[in-house]
């Protein structure tokens, strides 16, 4: 699969539009303004996902949101450590520093956290593309990068298969928020969306 | 030899204790495709377990000294509605299977579970270490 000029602009111009409402969905969950520092998309060989992340033993938060539907998936918000603590710090209105850990109420807190921008993010692209798109309920676990994607899409690695990534990195009134939101299709999927765009 | 982040994947460790003569695969599905051509048999439980072995004897070791110590197979997410998600499951059973079937004895193992895992393969004396996130260490 390749992406022609036109069809990479139309594609970045949707996702442009996904993670502002991603991200303002975000922000009133959060109670606090955030904006999005930077914002990429790139069809990326499987087999270098778990480096965009530092490397397959890197600890992560991660919140994933199966896709069904017209078009199906996978969404997966994944945050550094650091960053999952901030957002928990802010929703539980507590002292930045003070979550360290994760815990039943934490992951549940991490997973709206997920819905929301996963949510905001597929009622968009639902919107754009006349598809019907159906994220069910989230998911939570911090645990090592590689063994979270190994087990979302093990085929993807063994066939050198590109994925669709869109990164994003997330700056909040006074730190930098670290994310990445990954949106694995389905095989199939990517052209369904190409075909909307065209 | 190292394994990282294994989530569904298994690691499989072979060794032959009297030559010294180990190896180890990283197996990502059970089965390999039968309609196309598989580059890498590795990946797959029932060709991998074979090629490891096959290459093992070649350098000397011997079947009936053979050991198996495996790691992995998890299911990293609790979501009830994906049952193709349960990969970690059917890689387990692929790998146990076909040890059954060459005649390797399984001596340590460290599966399933909804965690990662680091598998460290220690060829000098076959040892096998599983380093994770959050749950320590283990010693096959």
């Amino acid at each position: 699969m390749s992406l022609g000029k036109a069809e990479s602009q139309e594609l970045m111009n949707l996702v442009d539009r996904a993670m502002a409402r991603a991200c303002s969905g975000l922000s009133d969950f959060v109670g606090s303004e955030l904006k999005i520092e930077s914002l990429s998309v790139s069809l990326e060989p499987a087999e270098r996902l778990p480096s965009l992340f530092g490397g397959a033993e890197t600890p992560v938060a991660a919140i994933y949101v199966p896709v069904n539907g017209m078009i199906s998936g996978h969404a997966v918000l994944f945050f550094d450590l650091d960053t999952a603590f901030t957002f928990l710090d802010c929703l539980f209105l507590q002292p930045q520093g003070t979550a360290g850990s994760f815990d039943p109420l934490h992951a549940s807190a991490l997973c709206e956290v997920g819905n929301i921008t996963a949510s905001a993010f597929l009622s968009e692209l639902a919107d754009t593309t006349n598809l019907e798109i159906l994220p069910s309920p989230p998911a939570f676990t911090a645990d090592m990068v590689g063994a979270i994607l190994n087990w979302l899409a093990p085929e993807l690695f063994l066939w050198e298969a590109e994925v669709l990534v869109i990164k994003t990195n997330f700056i909040g009134t006074s730190q930098r928020l670290k994310g990445f939101f990954l949106f694995l299709p389905a095989p199939g999927s990517v052209e369904k969306i190409l075909a909307t765009l065209r | 030899m190292v394994a990282y982040g294994l989530g569904s994947c298994i690691g499989v460790a072979l060794f032959d204790p009297e030559v010294g003569v180990g190896g180890m695969i990283h197996v990502v599905l059970p089965t390999a495709p039968a309609e196309q051509e598989v580059r890498n048999p590795t990946r797959f439980a029932d060709t991998g377990i074979q090629f490891l072995l096959r290459e093992m004897e070649r350098l000397g070791a011997r079947r009936r000294r053979i050991r198996s110590k495996i790691a992995g197979g998890a299911r990293m997410f609790e979501v009830n509605h994906a049952p193709a998600l349960d990969i970690g499951n059917r890689n387990w059973q692929a790998v146990r299977e076909n040890l059954g079937r060459l005649g390797l004895p399984l001596v340590g193992e460290d599966v399933g579970g909804n965690y990662g895992r680091t598998m460290h393969f220690f060829l000098k004396d076959g040892q096998v270490l599983i380093t994770t996130y959050g749950r320590g260490e283990k010693i096959l």
